[in-house]
């Protein structure tokens, strides 16, 4: 696929790395060299230096036969401009980046009138991540496949927990299969479980499952914990403001905490059920007055990584049962290790990831295509719709030479949910899950077999 | 040093042991001694296997390894490709067989032997083979073969590699450029073999010279260069050295029918007027010297391609040349064709870009607060790329000059020396009151040779590979 990307931010520079890596020829339009050498230099794409508003540049990237323009230029007016024109000069389909939620709303309206194919937007993205992820207190992360009937939840293995030190076996036998252990993260690896393989201590694994067999299987594993109730966000940025706007439908108290008096007027006016609190987060007093002993998650918004890592690690102190942090940076993640935070989120990796799973379904249409895609550090779940070309239909699963490193983890039948044994095949129509490790160049179905 | 550096020599040293094997094939139909390329070609592979059996983890590639491997890899080839001469029945010394081949491999086409005809039919083909090589670069061609590894960093190894002031690609896929690269250079050399056997050139002349011609490199298997050929035969050499000066960035826009970037091409305007001009020089002072208007011309425009793109093939006399010619023919061997194209030297955009950047410089000496840009082919130069022009420039300046000094001490005239350092450096391989370098001495062979290297890898890979050796 041809894939231009009008801007090279934080978002640009990891969507063109994920794009470039599944093989599709990528040009970069950006007005300053510097912000892109890096990219140019380390990733096989082609760079247009000037601005992605200017025809003459968009035809020098070969617009004409373009299939994807993506525009992530900081103006949200530029982004529309930019993908109109686009479509008016041949390109098959564009995305653009809108942040502000009045232009979302008025833009839906006239999407079509403007040939976007796609509109992302990466706060509200994380938001409704972090909001999943409180909606479930023992989970440190979640995903879903097949709309909502299957779920994917990320665990940390306690001392005390049922499941520590048993086999995947075991395990299986004591749920009736009803939930798969996918992948394990120990000491900063990740492994692909076998049978005998054995959970341990301070094991982080991730399962699928359906909701209700997940709930289940917490309750089995005695990794319970009780439904948060009341959530403190620091840092009143528009994710936050998202962020409070869900989790005021979902029932739970927000307390919010900006330090900009002003910011905190509109905030109060948008968030009319928010409490809004004029301070500042690294007061600890302050949190300490306002109850963060006893609030039941604390989310760190604030726009500067380096904060938000401090004070999670405060809250960590105090013993907050969940923790989520907003890092910008990806580079920091081996700090972060070190500080033992859980749960962390990076606005510009979901909103690729979307971007990602759209690129990889419009480039798949012929064939078995694959839909949507969880990345975690080392290793991805791709939801796959089996066609014609499946070369090993009706096939027993045990008979099939999968790769190493690779679990099918689900299979979707009609409007029944498997999670497949030795025994079960794969037959038209399914849709199926798979995880797979991340160096493992996974575009086609059959590129799973040996 | 990074360990990556000699994996990718590795790689470079065993693909290139697949190269030997075509002499090789020469020499077994014309019935010559085989082993003379069979040894050296099993030597590279065997290098070349342990090399790439250094254990290194995914290391990164930075731009100072990219110099290094380039570097590297060019001195690698030169060593081997000179055994086959060093072997052959009409064997050189090492020193001879060395200049010899990096003579060869940078396209210059200077030659230590007094008489090409006695040499074995392979020995030719491998000269001239060596300039096919040589032309796109021996980095680029396994780039575009070998498989690209996950960390792997080409961009760098390219940088280094290809002629000009910046590399710019034509698609956004390392490999699909090279591809379309190679296409256009093999496609025009095969036009050029078949238009040459039209005109009835024996097979084997035409395909050598098709590949001096296309790695603009001029070693040629007759005493007498092309001299004895048919008049349409010089025809087509000369419109073909002319093409192959020209950057290959014009024929892909050709190729997508993009024929207004195409034409609209400041350096392609540039090149072409200086070749137009300088013929119309040459054949005004000259022509009083010919039988006829037709043959001035002709020779004109021949020796014009030749030494313009840094080619190198004579069809006459040139040291009837006057003064006036000769001074004419120094300027255009330093100045050299366009960038991104086989030849060597300065390269007409560096020559538009430092022009630019004095008129900017002469204006703001003028009117000290105006602001003022330098455009390229309707572009921002950036900063960076001004600087390392007029380096680029400086350092090839200092360089000439010390090498001229080395040469210097042979004891040949004055004239002499210049030609000799000049059409080495500038890998043009034909000079005035010279026609072969076997009476220099060693010394001076080995600093011409690395003067060669210098000219064709412009300057910056073999610094850096020296400083790299210096700070570790």
């Amino acid at each position: 696929m041809k894939i231009i990307i009008v801007g090279i931010g934080k978002l640009g520079e990891y969507l063109a790395k994920s794009l470039v890596k599944d093989k599709n020829d990528v040009t970069l339009i950006d007005l300053s060299f510097k912000r892109v050498q890096d990219v140019i230099n380390n990733e096989d794409l082609n760079y247009i230096m000037g601005s992605g508003l200017n025809i003459d540049n968009l035809i020098e990237a070969g617009i004409k036969d373009t299939d994807l323009l993506i525009s992530v230029m900081d103006k949200d007016e530029e982004n529309v401009m930019c993908c109109l024109l686009a479509k008016k000069l041949g390109a098959k389909h564009t995305i653009a980046r809108i942040r502000n939620q009045e232009y979302r709303e008025s833009i839906d309206l006239i999407k079509d009138d403007l040939g976007l194919s796609m509109m992302i937007n990466p706060e509200y993205l994380t938001a409704s991540h972090i909001a999943r992820i409180v909606g479930i207190p023992s989970a440190l992360d979640t995903t879903t496949f097949f709309k909502g009937r299957v779920q994917m939840l990320s665990l940390k293995i306690s001392k005390d927990s049922n499941l520590n030190r048993k086999s995947i076996n075991e395990i299986n036998k004591s749920t009736d299969g009803n939930v798969i252990v996918c992948a394990i993260e120990r000491n900063k690896e990740t492994l692909i479980p076998m049978g005998a393989t054995k959970l341990e201590n301070d094991d982080r694994i991730h399962v699928i499952g359906t909701p209700s067999s997940l709930l289940s299987f917490i309750k089995y594993a005695g990794l319970i914990k009780k439904p948060i109730k009341e959530v403190m966000i620091s840092g009143g940025s528009d994710t936050a403001i998202y962020l409070a706007k869900i989790l005021c439908d979902m029932k739970i108290k927000v307390k919010l905490i900006e330090s900009l008096p002003e910011r905190c007027e509109y905030l109060t006016e948008v968030l009319p059920k928010a409490l809004i609190i004029n301070g500042d987060v690294s007061d600890q007093n302050l949190l300490l007055e306002e109850g963060i002993e006893d609030c039941d998650c604390f989310i760190c918004l604030n726009s500067i990584d380096e904060e938000n890592l401090v004070y999670s690690m405060f809250a960590k102190s105090i013993n907050v049962p969940k923790i989520i942090t907003k890092i910008n940076h990806i580079n920091l993640s081996n700090i972060i290790d070190l500080a033992k935070i859980d749960t962390v989120v990076t606005p510009h990796i979901i909103a690729s990831n979307q971007i990602v799973s759209y690129v990889r379904a419009m480039s798949n249409t012929d064939s078995s295509s694959c839909e949507s895609i969880y990345k975690f550090k080392d290793f991805e779940m791709i939801e796959f719709k089996i066609k014609d070309n499946f070369e090993y239909l009706n096939t027993k699963i045990k008979n099939l030479n999968i790769k190493n490193d690779i679990i099918i983890s689900t299979i979707l039948r009609g409007r029944n949910v498997i999670f497949p044994g030795g025994n079960d095949v794969i037959k038209k129509h399914d849709t199926l899950v798979i995880v797979v490790n991340n160096k493992s160049n996974i575009k086609d179905i059959n590129d799973i077999m040996e | 040093m990074n360990k990556i550096v000699f994996k990718y020599l590795g790689k470079v040293m065993m693909m290139y042991s697949f190269l030997l094997f075509l002499p090789a094939l020469v020499s077994l139909v014309y019935n010559e001694a085989l082993l003379v390329f069979v040894f050296p070609a099993i030597i590279s592979f065997i290098i070349g296997y342990f090399l790439n059996r250094i254990h290194c983890k995914d290391k990164i590639l930075f731009s100072k390894d990219g110099f290094m491997i380039v570097t590297l890899s060019w001195i690698m080839i030169s060593l081997v490709g000179a055994l086959p001469l060093v072997l052959s029945v009409n064997g050189l010394s090492f020193v001879d067989a060395l200049f010899e081949s990096v003579s060869g491999f940078t396209t210059t086409g200077a030659t230590v032997f007094k008489d090409v005809e006695v040499l074995d039919k392979s020995i030719l083909f491998w000269r001239s083979f060596m300039h096919f090589i040589g032309g796109m670069g021996i980095l680029s061609f396994v780039i575009a073969i070998a498989p690209l590894s996950r960390n792997d960093k080409s961009m760098y190894v390219l940088k280094a590699e290809m002629p000009g002031p910046s590399v710019s690609k034509l698609v956004p896929s390392i490999k699909k450029t090279l591809f379309y690269l190679y296409a256009i250079y093999i496609g025009l050399t095969l036009l050029e073999f078949i238009l040459l056997l039209i005109g009835q050139m024996p097979i084997f002349d035409s395909i050598l010279i098709s590949f001096g011609t296309a790695g603009t490199g001029g070693f040629s298997l007759l005493n007498s260069s092309l001299a004895t050929y048919s008049t349409f035969s010089k025809w087509v050499v000369t419109i073909f050295m002319f093409l192959f000066g020209v950057n290959f960035n014009i024929y892909f826009l050709l190729l997508i029918k993009d024929f207004k970037s195409a034409l609209k091409s400041e350096e392609l305007r540039v090149y072409i007027s200086i070749y137009i001009l300088s013929v119309l020089f040459i054949v005004i002072n000259t022509y009083s010297m010919f039988n006829s208007m037709s043959e001035a011309i002709l020779e004109g425009a021949f020796h014009i391609s030749s030494l313009f793109t840094s080619t190198g093939y004579s069809i006459g006399d040139i040291n009837i040349y006057p003064t006036s010619c000769r001074i004419l023919v120094l300027m255009l061997m330093i100045i050299s064709a366009c960038a991104g194209s086989t030849c060597g030297g300065f390269k007409i955009s560096r020559l538009i870009i430092t022009v630019k950047s004095i008129k900017r410089d002469i204006i703001k000496s003028i009117h000290p607060n105006s602001v003022e840009i330098v455009r390229f082919e309707g572009k921002k130069v950036t900063e960076e790329v001004m600087t390392s022009t007029r380096t680029f420039m400086l350092l090839y300046a200092i360089l000439i000059i010390i090498i001229l000094f080395v040469v210097g001490l042979d004891g040949f005239n004055f004239e002499q020396t210049i030609n000799a350092v000049f059409c080495t450096f500038g890998n043009v391989g034909l000079c005035f009151d010279l026609s072969s370098f076997s009476e220099f001495s060693n010394l001076s062979k080995i600093f011409l040779s690395i003067g060669m290297l210098l000219g064709r890898l412009e300057i910056f890979p073999i610094i850096a590979l020296i400083k790299g050796f210096n700070t570790k």
